[in-house]
């Protein structure tokens, strides 16, 4: 049974639940697992899938609470129009509140977040005029689904389970959508290893923003409707116990997963009410189960579940001992998708990067000294120095990663100093990492499927309705993503997890990644280290096919074969100064270069 | 109205000075362990409570009371360690920061059922009579408080710079590797650092307990606010801590006597967002920021 039919499967059951639980009291308690399961879809949108520790967030959901419960009240709007404004304020908060936040990173982004939770508890205690302070606000006005005169026979709150878990289902089927897309992609990328995202041109801030409203959106509609079901709100909502009680829920149904955090509610949804009823052991045994799943309970619920599926079907295999068959790469050496694109500026010669009098101090020291060049389009040019030189910061500068202390930076003849590395990734201009930078635990076919970012279909509609448009463009990713691991010899190794790969192969993959994103210019930082002379050569074979495609390339390296019988222009640094530029027979010619490769040698200086 | 500016700013001098204590309990452990210690708040709660029960049932003064409760607190935050922190090296900083935060939720309800919610006031040697100086009052507790605190502060620096263990301890939050090739032992380091963060707790807990009064939820506040303070004070500098605690304090003393008591709180996280967004960087040079 696939997923997507289990997952079918399991909704169906949810909505005859009722006809089995009779019990008032029990279907209470699901109604408020069910609540709470949105507040629970909402973080596991920003801490499961965009991995932004936002222990702030689910205060989200007292937020929307608040909302719907002040505009219906006081404003005395009617509760479907309160509920979706609630939803809509919350969305704002939430905003709010991850700008300035999302100038952290990692823990620190995570107390800040908290520092506000704190900061609106306190306001609810205080701002009595609007909250009613301690006390809170009473008798809600409560839901009211279907008119009583359709006299459907159903009880109000069976009315409610159903249209509850019909809403789940949807806010299950467009969440799959939209983690099945770029905007997901973009989060999994960021939460994997954001600077290579941004190298690729996911803009960090927009999706960590998108992630923390959107997440912020979904806690704020259930913390609404939880309003007017309770029909009582107060800072309670706001408080520690229910942000543990939120944390329990994702992460025990499985972090990052998509059904997890409803199953958690499921599974651990008798909380919230247990909380009501037990008075003074609550915490305890929140604190105490909340424990016990960091504990045992690391892939939540949903881990075990496959965790479990994957133990049988290993056993299955073995007790049919039939050898996988390896899927055969069929050699197409014809590239199409990736390269084909470029044809038409493979004639002209424009300079595609211009590099203008950069220089960059860390303190007192200086790394580059007024440092020129240019880039024609098509060309193959070398960057070497010794170790130290300043390559490598060079390469920061110009995509971005480094601010220049003076100089500038052009591409395509358009300003690019001091833009983000995701802009001036968009502008046509990837690089690889010295440091082999991927995204580890994500499969390979992932990893190159999120380099397609700059070019894939991005806006959220088109993913939510799976546009005709958005389709193709999604056809046309995964033919690019074929090629790319056709042409890294990757394409057996399509489900391996990349950090699984071996070493040759994981620079293979960084090259594919580079690949997928058809940036017309690519910066390789020392590509060939570490390789296999088989390797090199074959890293060599696809530089050079890249180029009658009509890439441009920039290459730091050491491996001086490599460099001199590939580049058609070579730029050689030292100390951090451009010492020397040309064809690479100039180069080895060049006596600076010799000095600054060699040193002088002993009595060198009598004869210059 | 300038004698009660006066007046809230002296106040606010002592409370400041032991929420810099309590800053300082929290910045060892983060130093060491890169772990953000969420239980910090209850370990300051148990120390007030043992400080409370050291005079009531043991019948020791004051003084010693405050040194029993840091010894005592010591020992449960080795304990502390030993559950919700070691068995989870290797695991993500988040983890780590859950599993405190759950810890802290089980002791603070521990308080509840043992003790009951109900305040209880540490009985205080000092004479009640205030020393009236110009236009300040002041009693002598809040005296010796800020001389105590200062005097932990000091002593804390001092320990740091001029033991041997506060040597290693400066050397791992520094650079790990390279103290542990040079033979430092870890595990008996980050026991001692949990030992020493909790008895800086405890000591916080039991100065403001005796002022204020000892229940099973005073943590709380103290915890963030000692937080605000790390982050304010530049991650790993005790002076710089205990600076800012001065600040926070006077700040929250001006708010109380200005504003309303009630939004008193709001002032440390105020204060600690707009830190964090005015220097972030300033963040990442101690307490490493990781995944």
């Amino acid at each position: 049974m696939g997923k997507r039919a289990l997952a079918l499967a399991g909704f169906a059951l949810l909505l005859v639940l009722p006809v089995v639980v009779v019990n008032p009291y029990a279907r209470h308690v699901v109604i408020t697992a069910l609540l709470f399961a949105f507040a629970a879809l909402g973080l596991n949108v920003v801490f499961g899938y965009a991995g932004q520790h936002a222990f702030g967030h689910p205060v989200l959901f007292g937020v929307g609470a608040y909302a719907s419960a002040i505009l219906s009240m006081s404003a005395g709007w009617p509760v479907t129009v309160a509920v979706l404004a609630a939803g809509l304020v919350t969305t704002l908060v939430a905003a709010a509140i991850g700008y300035p936040c999302f100038r952290l990173r990692g823990i620190y982004f995570g107390v800040a977040t908290f520092a506000f939770a704190r900061v609106i508890y306190i306001v609810a205690q205080n701002w009595i005029g609007l909250t009613r302070g301690p006390m809170g606000i009473p008798s809600i006005t409560r839901l009211e689904l279907l008119p009583a005169e359709w006299g459907t026979g159903l009880g109000a709150d069976v009315q409610l389970h159903a249209v509850l878990v019909a809403l789940l289902a949807l806010v299950l089927m467009l969440l799959g959508r939209v983690i099945d897309s770029p905007t997901g992609r973009a989060w999994i990328a960021i939460r994997e290893n954001e600077n290579l995202a941004a190298s690729v041109g996911i803009h960090p801030l927009r999706y960590k923003m998108a992630a923390f409203a959107g997440g912020g959106l979904l806690a704020g509609l259930g913390g609404a409707l939880y309003a007017h079901y309770i029909g009582f709100v107060s800072p309670t909502e706001l408080g520690f116990h229910y942000i543990g009680i939120v944390f329990i829920l994702v992460i025990g149904g499985g972090t990052g997963t998509l059904v997890g955090p409803v199953i958690g509610a499921l599974v651990f949804g008798v909380l919230p009410e247990v909380l009501r009823v037990a008075e003074t052991a609550r915490n305890i045994l929140l604190g105490g189960i909340l424990l016990l799943s960091i504990a045992f309970l690391p892939e939540g619920l949903v881990g075990l579940w496959d965790r479990a599926r994957r133990r049988l079907r290993r056993v299955e295999a073995e007790r049919t001992a039939v050898a996988p068959a390896r899927r055969a790469a069929d050699p197409r050496p014809e590239q199409e998708v990736l390269v084909r694109r470029d044809r038409s500026g493979a004639g002209r010669r424009e300079a595609i990067l211009d590099v203008r009098g950069v220089t960059k101090r860390f303190g007192g020291l200086t790394v580059l000294r007024d440092v020129s060049f240019t880039v024609g389009s098509g060309e193959i040019v070398g960057l070497i120095g010794p170790n130290g030189a300043g390559k490598t910061t060079l390469f920061n500068i110009v995509t971005g990663f480094l601010r220049p202390t003076a100089g500038e930076v052009r591409v395509h003849g358009r300003q690019a100093t001091g833009a983000s590395p995701a802009s001036i990734a968009r502008m046509g201009l990837t690089r690889t990492f010295q440091i082999t930078s991927l995204f580890p635990e994500l499969s390979v076919e992932e990893n190159v499927r999120i380099a397609t970012h700059g070019w894939a279909q991005r806006s959220p509609a088109g993913a939510l309705a799976r546009s005709r448009s958005f389709r193709a463009r999604e056809l046309e990713i995964q033919r690019a993503v074929d090629e790319a691991l056709e042409l890294t010899r990757l394409t057996a190794e399509r489900d391996t997890q990349a950090r699984a790969l071996s070493y040759g192969a994981q620079r293979g993959l960084e090259m594919a990644v580079a690949l997928a994103t058809r940036s017309r210019l690519l910066l390789l930082d020392e590509p060939a280290a570490g390789l296999n002379l088989e390797e090199t050569e074959h890293l060599r074979e696809l530089i050079l096919s890249l180029r009658r495609g009509g890439l441009t390339l920039i290459v730091i390296e050491h491996d001086m074969r490599l460099v001199m019988g590939l580049c058609d222009r070579i730029v050689v640094l030292n100390y951090g100064e451009k010492i020397a530029e040309g064809s690479p027979q100039e180069i080895v010619g060049d006596p600076q270069v010799i000095e600054a490769y060699l040193g002088t040698a002993p009595g060198a200086a009598h004869h210059a | 109205m300038m004698e009660l500016a006066l007046q809230q700013v002296v106040n606010g001098l002592m409370v400041g000075a032991i929420y810099a204590v309590m800053a300082l309990g929290l910045m060892v452990i983060l130093g060491i362990l890169q772990v953000i210690n969420m239980a910090q708040g209850e370990l300051y709660m148990l120390g007030g409570y043992f400080s409370y029960f050291a005079i009531a049932m043991l019948g020791v003064d004051y003084f010693t009371s405050i040194a029993v409760a840091m010894l005592l607190t010591a020992a449960a935050g080795v304990g502390l360690e030993r559950i919700a922190v070691r068995p989870l090296r290797g695991r993500p900083f988040f983890t780590v920061f859950l599993s405190t935060f759950a810890a802290s939720m089980i002791l603070q309800d521990l308080a509840q059922i043992l003790w009951t919610p109900d305040p209880r006031e540490i009985p205080s040697p000092f004479a009640l009579r205030p020393i009236v100086i110009g236009p300040l009052f002041l009693t002598t507790q809040r005296i010796f408080i800020f001389v105590l605190a200062l005097a932990i502060v000091i002593g804390f620096a001092a320990f740091l710079r001029f033991t041997r263990a506060g040597m290693a301890i400066r050397a791992l939050a520094k650079d790990r590797d390279a103290a542990l090739l040079m033979g430092v032992n870890a595990e008996r380091m980050h026991m001692l650092t949990f030992a020493l963060g909790s008895a800086l707790a405890a000591a916080a807990g039991a100065l403001l307990g005796a002022m204020f009064n000892v229940y099973p939820t005073m943590g709380e506040l103290p915890l963030l606010k000692g937080f605000a303070l790390v982050i304010m004070g530049g991650m790993g500098s005790v002076g710089g801590v205990f600076v800012s605690g001065l600040i926070l304090g006077v700040a929250e003393g001006l708010t109380a006597g200005f504003f309303a008591t009630g939004w008193v709180d709001v002032v440390a996280f105020v204060t600690l967002i707009v830190v964090l967004l005015v220097r972030p960087e300033g963040l990442s040079s101690w307490g490493r920021s990781r995944g």
